[in-house]
């Protein structure tokens, strides 16, 4: 029962926005009636004018993400576990880490182009902090007796690094991909809007320019349901991976 | 000398600690402890808290290197974890892979010796068995109590096929009941293989209960304070063997030595 109850806010808000179109409090040009956004948006996806632009944003997050995980992954992994990682590379990743991705995106766009190349980079430049930042973190704080476990049993570096290492820095580097997961979202939007070459954010940018608000609304709130579904998915592969874990104390 | 090397042939000696040393920058934890074990050997080594029993098995195990004197495994010095001594942690709660069940746990043993997979079923069915875990193959170690989880460790360090099995207080956060069945599994298992066994313990009773000789250390720095056997029958048992005037002989000595601190 309780489950619903952030769903019933949620109508109850939806029911009020309704109300203060009708009465004509917001001018519609700016704020359409949400029936017009639902009308524009069920028209959109029936005349397949929609279908495009959510699979290129999609595509575009996955790829950016799937890229930043392993970068992060593998960047954490050497940042966290060797020597080499801490002194030669940390420092350059601190320099980097403060500058926006959004700042980014103008030099993708000169050194790559207009292109999916150049969304899925900038995708990676803003996305790729969390999973790294989690994973350098997952793997420097292995658990010390693990590595005398992995010494007095011999295991070859290969074994221990997919046996110990990566299953025992996989709670944070999960937890850390999530929080990327949404950045990619962000990125992918932000990007698109900058090359203009498809995808929701394309979608959105010429809606805003045609005065079509309706279909502005509609673009916005899918971008919020591939969020939403996206973080849901997420949390079954979480649970999933991480079923050994002890049930966390409940309140 | 020679009567050394007359023991040498008659027992040869599988770990020999030589004159052993340890400093941790100017604290002396341990000074010159010397002993040879034998194969086969069943030796329990017990000491005051802090006076260096676990910097002793970890070089024994190869996981510290002590400042002075060597430890040596067969013909060779020790400065690397060896696969044939297998080491018994006493926080098995760390010690322990909890991503993987038991029956994983067990496996990366034999996954370290590169036994072929069609052959773990059947040899981690045996050591789940001689470890009484068989219900709990599949439970993850968060699912274990504390005297289970130290049942896989010790399985997991079987699988190694060790000859020499070092074992630091394996019993001591484990109740009464709990412990004494541990114990006298331990033994079964000892007599099944020809694994020399090294358990540490503080428990003056365990000590003696579970071996064929006990070193005892005393404390700042570590030293062998005494070396006794124990010539107790097997196989042993809970209440008589406790109640042998012999093991209440041991009882006495080793009382008085630690307790003349
Ligand atoms: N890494 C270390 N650095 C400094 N001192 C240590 C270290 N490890 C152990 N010690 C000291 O060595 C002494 C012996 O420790 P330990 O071998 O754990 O004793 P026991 O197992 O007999 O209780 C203790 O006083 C401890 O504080
Ligand atoms: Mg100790």
């Amino acid at each position: 029962m309780r489950r619903w109850y952030g769903l019933m806010f949620i109508a109850a808000l939806v029911a009020l926005a309704e109300l203060v179109c009708a009465r004509g409090l917001i001018w519609s040009a700016i704020f359409p009636a949400p029936h017009a956004t639902l009308a524009a948006l069920v028209s959109g996806l029936a005349a397949g004018d929609l279908w495009a632009p959510i699979a290129a944003t999609l595509a575009h997050m996955l790829a950016g993400w799937i890229s930043a995980c392993a970068l992060g992954v593998v960047l954490g992994a050497l940042v966290g576990m060797t020597a080499f990682g801490r002194d030669y590379i940390a420092p350059t990743l601190e320099f980097l880490r403060p500058l926006p991705a959004a700042a980014i995106a103008p030099i993708g766009l000169l050194l790559i182009g207009r292109n999916d190349a150049m969304i899925v980079a900038v995708i990676v430049f803003g996305a790729v902090w969390p999973v790294l930042l989690a994973s350098v973190h997952g793997f420097a704080s292995i658990e010390p007796r693990l590595k005398e476990v992995s010494r007095t049993l011999q295991l070859t570096p290969v074994r221990a690094l997919w046996a110990i290492w990566i299953p025992s820095a996989l709670p944070e580097i999960i937890a850390g991909a999530r929080i990327s997961i949404a950045l990619a979202l962000i990125m992918a939007v932000v990007a698109e809007i900058l090359a203009s070459t498809g995808g929701l954010g394309d979608w959105l940018n010429l809606a805003e320019r045609s005065y079509r608000t309706p279909e502005l609304y509609a673009g916005v709130l899918l971008v919020g349901l591939l969020g939403v579904l996206t973080n849901l998915a997420l949390e079954r592969v979480e649970a999933y991976l991480l079923r050994w874990k002890p049930p966390a104390a409940t309140f | 000398m020679l009567f050394e090397n007359v023991l040498d042939v008659l027992a040869p000696a599988v770990l020999d600690v030589r004159h052993v040393g340890m400093r941790y920058e100017s604290r002396e934890v341990m000074r010159d402890i010397h002993f040879a074990l034998t194969a086969g050997d069943f030796v329990s080594i017990v000491g005051p808290s802090g006076c260096g029993k676990t910097t002793l098995l970890r070089a024994m195990a190869g996981l510290t290197e002590p400042t002075s004197g060597s430890v040596r495994f067969k013909d060779r010095e020790i400065r690397e974890p060896q696969s044939e001594v297998a080491i018994v942690f006493q926080d098995y709660n760390r010690a322990l892979l909890p991503w993987r069940t038991v029956r994983g746990n067990i496996a990366l043993a034999l996954e370290a010796r590169r036994i072929a997979r069609s052959e773990h079923p059947a040899r981690i069915a045996d050591l789940l068995r001689r470890v009484g875990l068989t219900r709990h193959a599949d439970h993850y170690p968060a699912q274990l109590s504390g005297g289970l989880q130290q049942r896989v460790q010790i399985a997991r360090a079987l699988a190694q096929e060790p000859q020499v099995l070092l074992m630091d207080e394996p019993f001591g956060a484990l109740d009464a009941i709990t412990r004494q069945r541990l114990q006298d599994e331990l033994l079964e298992i000892w007599s099944a293989t020809s694994t020399t066994m090294v358990f540490i313990t503080h428990d003056l009773e365990e000590a003696i209960y579970l071996g064929n000789r006990i070193i005892v250390l005393e404390a700042n720095p570590g030293r062998v304070a005494a070396d006794i056997r124990v010539d107790l029958a097997r196989p042993r048992h809970q209440l008589t063997t406790r109640e042998d005037s012999r093991f209440l002989a041991i009882r006495h000595q080793l009382f008085g030595l630690l307790s003349a601190e």
